[in-house]
């Protein structure tokens, strides 16, 4: 211990005198651990962090698919969530909900909240208790008793102050009254950002099993202990060809099955690799981090080796002379994972902020126990990591040396030791780059994409209208029509129009009828995205037409039904080109015959990164949405007096409809790609640190080997080399180092590309520009940096370097 | 000039200990005893014999000053000795221990507790004050703090800087800091003193005044082998043993 603490103490006392040193080796060890934890906080909160329910494991979700319709993933009807209750043999308890949203009147203005129909057997089966009153019971499942509402933590908090008096407390939620029976615990809300969970009580109707294709439930279900995913996937296997074979007129198409993903698979989605590769690529900083810091110490040790000699000589085994290093590096890796714990606060809030909210489960997010724990190893483990070679080096002694006046001790090891380490730094710093390029032209592949609408200028928001009061069609006909009059009218606005989807706001798959097309028994059910908009939707987007025209006001519930479609759709249906005029049908007892009018380009609808699937535009007159999407183009840029306006002429029309969910439509684009600009723009930031700590490493050590041969040059210069010569000498020496950190790069970086495959667009993965792009750029960047101790190597003056011996 | 080695120096009579409180060595105990010791450094191209076949045996209470052209293995000779360095061939018994074969960790054991070293350039560590460079040696020995503190105190009043104990050595004179290295020498009691040229960086004021002190420890008991290359600082020793292309060729003895 008191070894310990003389170690300590000198070692302290050691950096105090090395400012520079420490400033240096510090700043580069807290980027290194403070991006990490950050990056860990992240993909802790996200990954690690189960979700707040009993055994989370065992919680699976339930979905539809027709894959010869190329149908994932899609919803379930009630008679379908009946099955799931009874037939499969590997399910506890199965719950069924449908997030929704209403709107709470009877305060001063109408509240927006997120609801979750639910069943009652949802909290069980997802395995939580109230933390006040109780949950409501399998009785509220029938029309008519359903009037009760269960609270998150968060609404509780918001809206009722955490009152524990509002048990009894009555909500008018879209015109009817709910009375509030329980509480749920904090951080349990499920679906995320869920505000209330109000019974869900079908109709009898929808039971039957003509509304098998009713889908607009999602369903969770809880395992029996022990299942495992592939026996629940057996087991669900065999439900759907029971349904198949029961029901063959609803599931004639082919491909019918259930798909069942676990929750936390679900939850996370994609971001999963992502958030991986992120952690692995901060790691690599990290590593370069630990590379520039060793090399600093080497440095720095081949000014004290005579110190070593002389402790050695005084009877310091080598396990002593490392320990003392050690204590140093340790010292060091302290002071960095603090400055990190920092920048990592810091780095979180920016990280949640850049990645909007694009990334699930954001709000688990913080900086917590396991993260300062994770920085605590982290700095342990780097000090172990850039310390312990060092230590090694310099604690082989050269103990004559402490008899030798002006010895130099072991500089020539550690020149080749620091050669390796920049090597390993230009290596990972061009792995680094490789991503970094790759993920740079996926994501401004995807930027560049036609999106087929022109963002720029459009104000959207979310209307939905009460079922209670806008029941009759003619009521929402009436109330699109004068909320669109009225904001039209107003001065800055251009034009506005409403869908019953924004886009990039989610999928309505349709299927329909085509007139005169003989349905073939081997064919899946066409199906299309569905899409019901008022008559400027389109202009307002700056859709261009392709033929026909597009809806107008005379498209009334009175007209003959008219639709315009999109680009694919018309390939699709009509090759040879003649689609105006022909007809179709969507299914369902509502609709009728409508003639196409109109073909306009593709807009990307669903996803930036998937090509335009057909697409339908019904006018929304005909088949009249209660809830909507509002567009509205400003004549000169979207400025909050527009927001504003739109909202008192809602106000106007009725008082008890809220706007929500308002953004710039460009904000809606730029969030839709927000995961993959968070990987370009991190993977740049880690390469950029990389790059410049590499360029640093070689030129010090560079600098280091002309200062060792300062004689040298001397002497060569002395024997007529000129200062070309010595410049090509200096320059060989490093971009030899280059070279093999480039060539060790390159073949590292075609290992690990594969893996980013599926996370770009745009590119391959094995892109040979960016190989040979960034190869080039890290090769200039060690001729600029190894250029500058070339220089000085140039300007040795003979005499002075002979005599410095 | 004699021109073999000489093994046979009558005993000393002597107390034993260098210093009180250091091991109790038996008085005219050989010490060092070195048979054909042979130190060869190659290199690719050139074999070069630093020292060849030396024979020397030096005693309790002998003051021992090796000397020699440049180049001729004083320095070699004493880096052997201090283990500093290993030899090719040969024997090295160290109070009558083999000491050639051991371990890195364990000559660095003997170094510790047996060897007190005196270099040329002082090697005091800079970043150390005086009483922490002279208690070094005493922390790698494990030694408790009380213990400690009280050798250095008293190593530092016998060379006369216990007043400077606070002080960093860029804060001493060049003799100030060989009293330093001195006291650092003779604070684990060894048995042997091993000076490099400890002269070589002084004035010839400074240098005479470490001399004297130099006499003190050993007529106080001290053994001390001293590479030297001042013929006046020779004669002071109580034998002078001349090197020459890595041979003994003279080993005179004085009463």
């Amino acid at each position: 211990m008191s070894m310990l603490l003389q170690d300590v103490k000198y070692a302290l006392r050691t950096l105090k005198g090395s400012p520079g040193f420490v400033l240096a080796a510090v700043l580069a060890l807290a980027l290194g651990i403070g991006a990490n934890s950050a990056v860990f906080s992240v993909v802790n909160g996200v990954l690690l962090t189960p979700p707040p329910f009993r055994e989370p494991s065992r919680l699976v979700h339930l979905f539809g698919n027709f894959k010869a319709a190329d149908l994932k993933d899609i919803s379930v009807s009630v008679p379908e969530y009946h099955d799931y209750q009874e037939m499969p043999r590997v399910l506890e308890s199965v719950a069924a909900y449908a997030p929704t949203s209403l709107t709470m009147t009877g305060g001063d203005t109408p509240l927006r909240f997120t609801v979750v129909y639910s069943t009652a057997s949802f909290f069980s089966t997802l395995g939580v208790q109230p933390i006040l009153g109780r949950f409501y019971t399998q009785e509220t499942e029938t029309p008519g008793r359903d009037k009760e509402v269960v609270l998150t933590q968060k609404a509780w908090r918001i809206h009722f102050g955490k009152d524990p008096a509002v048990l009894g407390h009555v909500l008018v939620l879209d015109g009817e009254s709910y009375t509030v029976v329980g509480v749920l615990p904090a951080g349990v809300s499920y679906p995320a950002d869920t505000d209330l969970y109000i019974p869900f009580a079908p109709p009898p109707m929808t039971s039957t099993d003509s509304r098998r294709g009713n889908r607009y439930l999602d369903v969770v279900a809880r395992l029996k202990p022990g299942v495992t995913l592939e026996a629940a996937r057996r087991d669900l296997a065999r439900v759907s060809g029971e349904q198949e074979a029961a029901y063959p007129d609803n599931y004639k198409d082919g491909g019918w099955g259930i798909s069942v993903n676990s929750m936390e698979d679900l939850v996370v989605g994609d971001v999963r690799g992502t958030l991986w590769m992120l952690l692995g690529a901060v790691g690599f900083v990290l590593l370069v981090a630990c590379s520039s810091v060793a090399n600093l110490l080497l440095a720095r040790a081949a000014t004290r080796s005579r110190e070593v000699s002389i402790r050695a000589a005084l009877g310091a085994g080598r396990g002593r002379l490392v320990a003392q290093f050690l204590t140093e590096s340790l010292l060091l890796a302290a002071a960095g994972g603090v400055l990190g714990l920092l920048l990592a606060m810091w780095g979180t809030d920016a990280l949640l902020t850049l990645v909007g909210e694009s990334l699930p489960r954001a709000s688990e997010v913080k900086l917590d126990g396991w993260s300062l724990l994770f920085t605590g190893g982290m700095s342990l483990l780097t000090g172990l990591l850039f310390g312990l070679v060092p230590a090694l080096q310099s604690s082989r002694a050269d103990l004559s040396a402490a008899m030798r006046q002006g010895a130099k001790g072991t500089a020539e090891g550690a020149v080749k030791l620091r050669s390796g380490l920049v090597v390993a730094q230009m290596a990972l710093a061009l792995v680094l780059l490789v991503g970094a390029g790759l993920f740079a032209k996926s994501f401004l592949a995807l930027r560049s994409v036609d999106v087929g609408f022109t963002p720029e200028g459009v104000l959207t928001g979310r209307v939905f209208l009460p079922a209670t009061r806008y029941k009759e069609s003619a009521r929402r006909v009436a109330f699109h029509r004068e909320f669109l009059e009225r904001v039209q009218a107003l001065p800055g606005v251009e034009s506005a129009g409403l869908t019953n989807i924004l886009p990039l706001g989610g999928r309505s798959d349709r299927s329909f009828d085509v007139e005169g097309r003989t349905e073939d028994p081997n064919e899946h059910l066409p199906a299309v995205e569905y899409r019901t908009v008022t008559p400027d939707y389109l202009r307002t987007l700056r859709v261009k037409l392709r033929a026909g025209r597009m809806l107008q006001a005379s498209d009334g519930p009175d007209s003959p039904w008219a639709v315009v479609i999109n680009k694919s759709f018309a390939d699709a249906y009509w090759p040879s080109g003649d689609a105006l005029g022909k007809r179709l049908k969507l299914h369902g007892d509502d609709t009728q015959w409508t003639t196409v009018v109109g073909i306009v380009e593709d807009l990307r609808e669903w996803n930036l990164s998937q090509p335009a699937r057909p697409a339908a535009y019904w006018s929304m007159a005909q088949l009249p949405a209660s809830r909507m999407g509002l567009v509205v183009r400003a004549k000169s840029g979207i400025e909050e007096s527009v927001r504003a306006s739109v909202e008192a002429e809602l106000r106007a029309v009725d008082r008890d409809v809220p706007m929500f969910a308002v953004s710039p439509l460009a904000r809606l684009v730029d969030e839709s790609i927000g995961s993959r600009r968070l990987s370009a723009l991190l993977m740049g930031l880690f390469a950029g640190v990389s790059v410049v700590l590499a360029a640093l490493g070689i030129s010090g050590v560079i600098a280091y080997a002309v200062a060792l041969r300062t004689r040298e040059m001397g002497i060569r210069m002395a024997l007529g080399a000129e200062r070309g010569d010595v410049m090509r000498l200096v320059l060989g020496q490093g971009m030899k180092l280059a070279g093999l950190g480039v060539g060790v790069g390159l073949v590292l970086s075609l290992g690990l590309a594969r893996l980013l495959g599926s996370m770009l667009y745009g590119v391959t993965a094995y892109d040979p520009w960016t190989f040979v792009g960034v190869a080039a750029l890290l090769s200039g960047v060690a001729l600029l940096a190894t250029w500058l101790p070339a220089r000085r190597a140039t300007l040795v003056d003979p005499i002075i370097a002979l005599r410095a011996e | 000039m004699m021109t073999t080695t000489n093994d046979s120096v009558p005993a000393q009579e002597s107390e034993g200990a260098v210093l009180a409180g250091g091991p109790k060595v038996e008085a005219g105990k050989a010490l060092i005893q070195l048979e054909g010791l042979t130190k060869v450094f190659e290199t690719e191209e050139v074999e070069t014999h630093a020292l060849s076949n030396i024979h020397l045996t030096v005693r309790q209470n002998e003051w021992v000053a090796i000397v020699g052209p440049s180049g001729s293995g004083k320095s070699t000779l004493l880096a052997v000795l201090g283990l500093l360095d290993t030899a090719t061939r040969g024997a090295y018994l160290l109070d009558g221990r083999s000491v050639l074969d051991l371990s890195s960790s364990d000559r660095a054991l003997v170094r510790n507790r047996h060897i007190g070293f005196i270099f040329q350039s002082f090697n005091l560590i800079g970043d150390l004050t005086v009483f922490e460079n002279v208690e070094l040696p005493l922390t790698y020995r494990g030694m408790p703090a009380a213990e400690r503190k009280q050798r250095v105190e008293r190593a530092l009043e016998r060379v006369g800087m216990a007043h400077r104990a606070r002080h960093m050595p860029g804060q001493l004179s060049g003799g100030q800091q060989q009293r330093v290295a001195v006291a650092r020498a003779v604070a684990g009691d060894p048995i042997i003193l091993l000076a490099d040229e400890p002269t070589g960086n002084l004035d010839s004021k400074n240098g005479e005044a470490v001399m004297q002190l130099l006499g003190e420890l050993h007529k106080a008991g001290a053994t001390i082998c001293m590479v030297t290359h001042d013929p006046a600082h020779a004669r002071v020793a109580t034998r002078t043993v001349s090197l020459f292309d890595g041979r003994v060729v003279q080993d005179e003895q004085r009463r």
